[in-house]
């Protein structure tokens, strides 16, 4: 760490006042601070005393959730932190967190601080920011016009992941896991679970290769994209042995649990097999529940502790809202624009639901005037075909591209009648045409359109009630 | 008619699955060769109409590269005799002297046509494009890492009238060399230029319709007065 010198104080003194200003006149402070100090000191990071331990999540997808259930946990154990659940995940986002850990002047006060790091920007973070345990969830594509692809940001990730820190990673994923070599690092992952098939079809296999000698890997199993266990036939390259083996989801209520709970097999615990409760829905949030239990162990709790801290920890409830309304559950789900796998997973959890279903697309990214921001490439690798099923009715697909996305729809193989578009977002509701037949209605939204999306939910919401008025 | 695919397990980056779906629906399965990787291209031995080539990591460039080598001349033989072929992204970049990564290494490419390509890997070019090709109004989404140097404008492909070419001095974006057509472009550049896409088809003999052309039509339209309003025209 530098030593503080007078434009540290200079600035951290501004961004206190400033601070202090914003929170008076009733802003949220949870960007800007960091934005200033940045702009007034830029190496205003290296000079701030961190707190003792330093616990970073990141990953392509799932990070936020996980980084939230993981602070959730934490104040269960009455841990004193920071977490930028609130901030961003990017060296501003991270400093007003960290400024949130420290004395007015900067001196180290609370011990520990639960980071979401942008994984692309690990490269700059890491000058500064050592964790001590780094949990990756997964990586996949992502935004091509900032990520590029998975192996770019392996590669970034894989250059810069300080020698001293301990990875958390998800053996399963094909890409991710490999960080852990000649690296100290504890592994979880999934069994294939009574109903998986052994192989999905999925448009985005992005590890075909095998990552040690480049020869083709034998998949011995896919759970979708490169999350599975191949192994290669050339150079004997595996999956790393797992850790912490989630070896069954109880989905219902059994003798170890009052509810649904996942089996987690570990030899560094004395009982051997845990049954942790599980809250979540698909096996996204599955993963994410994992990694939180393998964080915990590894930072040494009991399997008992850390059952009881996920028994009062709620899962995922940010990114997603669901409602039964009359005969339709509503889910209103947060999936990213530009980002292929969010999308084809979020679709891929709403088209598991039994019955009908209607979809509302508005993960279009662009904006009234035509820029890059409008580069439609990345709908075409989502597996929009899951959506060509007899049980979904409609697809509606909101957005000034909301004609390009059709085309990829059209191309997955989605009858042509069931498809309805609009350029404003904001018309979605207006197209939606409900059967009168209990189904599920998945509004799905970009970061962007969080707004809208929360009209589109509440004016479907209306449109059920009215009807059901009517009715009676 | 025999549609030769190379490496569409690899070579598929930033939306490539659309033009390789439009491929498909064009001309069926029956007509569809998928090259896996690293077998030899089956083009260069004869007898496919039309080959297509998407986008790949830098890794994966290196590795094609490897094997492609001893290919060089026969690649450019075929494409001198008329070899109907697109290759997509940075599919492009094969094709040149060498690609050259400013922090690093510099790996010798196929040689076929005057130009390298200059990798930094941290420098990102976004943009949106469009410009002329014949008759043909072309419109592609750039996003790279890399710029092309030497004579970009030897075998020239797209007039770029908005956006930018190849590098900084250029306003060529692709290349052209008889029936051959490569562009860093993507998007998926078939399916958003449906008329070119058509001409393209026409050089090997293919003179039906495009699947779900009128949709393609329409969104192309859109799209090209959208951009029209956003440069201001």
């Amino acid at each position: 760490m530098k030593r503080r010198n007078f434009r540290f104080l200079v600035t951290i003194l501004l961004v206190r006042l400033t601070t202090a200003f914003m929170k008076l006149i009733g802003l949220n402070a949870t960007h800007f601070p960091g934005q200033l100090a940045l702009r007034f000191c830029p190496d205003f990071l290296a000079r701030l005393e961190k707190p003792e331990k330093i616990i970073g999540i990141t990953g392509t997808n799932g990070k936020t959730t996980t980084s939230n259930l993981i602070a959730d946990m934490a104040g269960y154990f009455n841990l004193d932190f920071a977490h930028n659940a609130y901030g961003s995940n990017i060296a501003e986002g991270v400093i007003t967190t960290l400024l949130s850990a420290t004395t007015f002047w900067g001196k180290r006060r609370k011990p520990l601080a639960i980071l979401e790091l942008d994984e692309r920007l690990t490269r700059l973070l890491f000058a500064d920011i050592k964790p001590d345990y780094l949990l990756v969830t997964n990586l996949f594509r992502e935004s091509y016009l900032r990520n590029a692809h998975g192996e770019f940001i392996y590669g970034i990730l894989d250059e810069h992941i300080p020698d001293t820190t301990r990875l958390i990673l998800n053996a399963d994923d094909l890409l991710s896991s490999n960080l852990g070599r000649d690296r100290q690092a504890a592994y979880f992952s999934i069994d294939r679970l009574p109903d998986e098939p052994q192989f999905t079809h999925n448009q985005i296999r992005d590890v075909v290769l095998c990552p040690s000698c480049k020869q083709l890997l034998t998949y011995d199993f896919i759970r979708y994209h490169h999350i599975g266990q191949a192994h290669c036939e050339h150079c004997r390259w595996q999956n790393p042995a797992p850790d912490y083996r989630l070896t069954n989801l109880l989905r219902d209520k059994t003798e170890e649990s009052s509810g649904p709970a996942f089996i987690v097999r570990s030899q560094h615990w004395p009982e051997g097999e845990v049954a942790f409760p599980f809250k979540g829905e698909n096996i996204l949030d599955l993963y994410n529940a994992l990694a939180a239990v393998s964080l915990f162990a590894e930072l040494g709790y009991s399997a008992a502790d850390i059952k009881a801290a996920l028994n009062q920890a709620d899962i995922g409830l940010s990114r997603k809202e669901v409602e039964q309304v009359g005969p339709y559950t509503i889910y209103r789900m947060l999936s990213k624009g530009k980002n292929p796998i969010a999308v084809t997973r979020v679709i891929d959890s709403l088209v598991r639901k039994p019955g009908d279903k209607y979809i509302i697309l508005l993960v279009d990214t662009s904006v009234e005037k035509m820029s890059a921001e409008d580069n439609i490439s990345w709908i075409f690798d989502a597996d929009l075909s899951l959506l060509k099923t007899e049980e979904v009715r409609q697809v509606i697909v909101g957005g000034m591209r909301s004609e390009d996305l059709r085309l990829a729809l059209l191309y997955a193989g989605v009858p042509a009648e069931k498809i309805r578009t609009c350029r404003n977002k904001a018309d979605s509701s207006g197209l939606l045409q409900l059967s009168g037949n209990p189904a599920t209605i998945g509004v799905l939204y970009g970061l962007y359109s969080e707004k809208v999306s929360r009209k589109i939910y509440a004016d479907i919401k209306q449109q059920v009630e009215e009807a059901e008025v009517n009715a009676d | 008619m025999l549609i030769e695919l190379i490496y569409p397990e690899i070579a598929n980056l930033l939306g490539e699955h659309g033009s390789m779906q439009l491929l498909e629906l064009t001309f069926g399965a029956q007509d569809l060769l998928y090259t896996p990787y690293p077998e030899r291209p089956r083009f260069l031995d004869g007898g496919v109409d039309f080959v297509y080539m998407g986008g790949m990591t830098e890794k994966t460039q290196a590795l094609i590269l490897a094997k492609w080598r001893p290919y060089a001349s026969a690649f450019a033989r075929r494409i001198a005799g008329g070899q109907a072929g697109f290759f997509a992204g940075n599919a492009l970049d094969l094709l040149g002297r060498s690609i050259v990564y400013v922090d690093g290494e510099t790996i010798p490419a196929l040689g076929l046509y005057p130009f390298d390509t200059l990798c930094r890997r941290y420098d990102r070019t976004n943009e949106i494009l469009s410009g002329r090709f014949r008759d043909f109004y072309l419109m592609g989404f750039r996003s790279q890492f890399t710029t092309q140097t030497g004579d970009t404008g030897a075998f020239p492909f797209i007039e770029v009238e908005y956006g930018s070419g190849m590098n900084a001095d250029t306003n060529n974006e692709g290349l052209n060399d008889k029936n051959f057509f490569a562009t860093s472009l993507n998007g998926p550049f078939l399916v958003l230029n449906p008329e070119f896409t058509k001409w393209l088809f026409s050089l090997f003999g293919y003179h039906g319709g495009l699947p779900f052309e009128e949709e393609l039509l329409a969104a192309a339209r859109i799209r090209r007065d959208d951009l029209a309003r956003a440069c201001g025209s």
